[in-house]
């Protein structure tokens, strides 16, 4: 599998991205008003499409951790929470970059900017969390946040829609009032976040995994089986 | 070094500040810098991702050989 994927699943992918960069530099039309400035939307937009979907799938993990009790639902939850903060990181990187083109200034008290700032720390708390308890205590706390902190996921989406806001609503599901070929290579880009997603989460969880073992062996080495 | 100030420079004078001139308008497009660095923002946020991931990988196949070569194995303290 890990062959499978560093033979052709890499590869594949680069090909992806040039291929992606290639659409939204030179196949998709320069917006008339924000003109280059505009480019950052393909990767902001389809970065925060996949942190939410990362969220949403550590939220399911948490219900999955408690109905199941198995440890595949707190590695694929432990995973999707960090996989999702790395999207979210170039989500609140590339928003305030574009912000000081379009809005002349890094930041404003936008509901949309602090309701994805607060899931961005919610997560960031998750792993702190997570970090300093261990056993079940942690996967059982780590479930209740993931489920928790899913309520966030549609308070973040539907800010744009339940508060007066100055930040874009392209009406929607992002991407349907765009130009035909913007809007090809906005879904593309999204189509490709969650490629990219897909294998970073199934790593990271099978390095959950192997680090869990390896706790075990340990335990096992220095105190017999017993703790 | 020189090459990168050559590059770099340009840029953050069209993109990141106020543009001066008429000529520098026609040449780049506006906000050409802001999306140069929003994109090397990307790649630099999943590129400490990649190599963080990486290094945890290491760090976890390196203890588990420690940990299988019996001799090396000692409880904590001693």
């Amino acid at each position: 599998m890990k062959a499978l994927f560093r033979s052709v699943g890499i590869p594949i992918l680069s090909i992806l991205f040039a291929l992606d960069i290639w659409m939204i530099f030179f196949y998709a039309p320069m917006e008339k008003e924000l003109q280059a400035s505009q480019k950052i939307f393909y990767f902001h937009v389809a970065a925060a499409m996949t942190a939410f979907l990362a969220f949403t799938v550590a939220f399911v993990c948490g219900i999955g951790w408690y109905v199941r009790k198995r440890e595949v639902w707190d590695d694929v939850q432990v995973a999707s929470v960090e996989v999702g903060l790395v999207f979210s990181a170039i989500v609140l990187a590339t928003g305030p970059i574009w912000a000081r083109t379009a809005w002349n200034t890094w930041w404003t008290w936008d509901p949309r900017l602090v309701t994805m700032t607060i899931l961005f720390l919610c997560y960031v708390g998750y792993l702190v969390v997570r970090a300093s308890l261990s056993g079940d205590a942690r996967k059982n706390a780590c479930a209740a946040m993931a489920i928790l902190f899913g309520i966030n996921i549609p308070i973040t989406w539907l800010s744009i829609q339940w508060w007066r806001t100055i930040h874009p609503d392209i009406g929607g599901l992002p991407g349907t009032r765009l130009e035909p070929k913007m809007r090809i290579a906005f879904w593309f880009s999204v189509l490709l976040f969650i490629l990219l997603f897909i294998p970073l989460v199934a790593i990271r969880s099978r390095m959950e995994r192997a680090a869990k073992a390896l706790r075990a062996l340990h335990r096992e080495r220095l105190f017999g089986g017993t703790e | 070094m020189i090459h990168w100030a050559t590059i770099v420079t340009p840029l953050t004078r069209i993109g990141l500040t106020v543009q001066d001139s008429e000529s520098d308008a026609a040449k780049w497009p506006r906000g050409f810098g802001y999306m140069v660095a929003a994109y090397a923002v990307v790649w630099l946020i999943l590129m400490a991702y990649f190599w963080a991931l990486s290094r945890r990988a290491r760090r976890i196949n390196d203890r588990l050989d420690t940990l299988l070569s019996d001799e090396k194995v000692k409880p904590a303290g001693r």
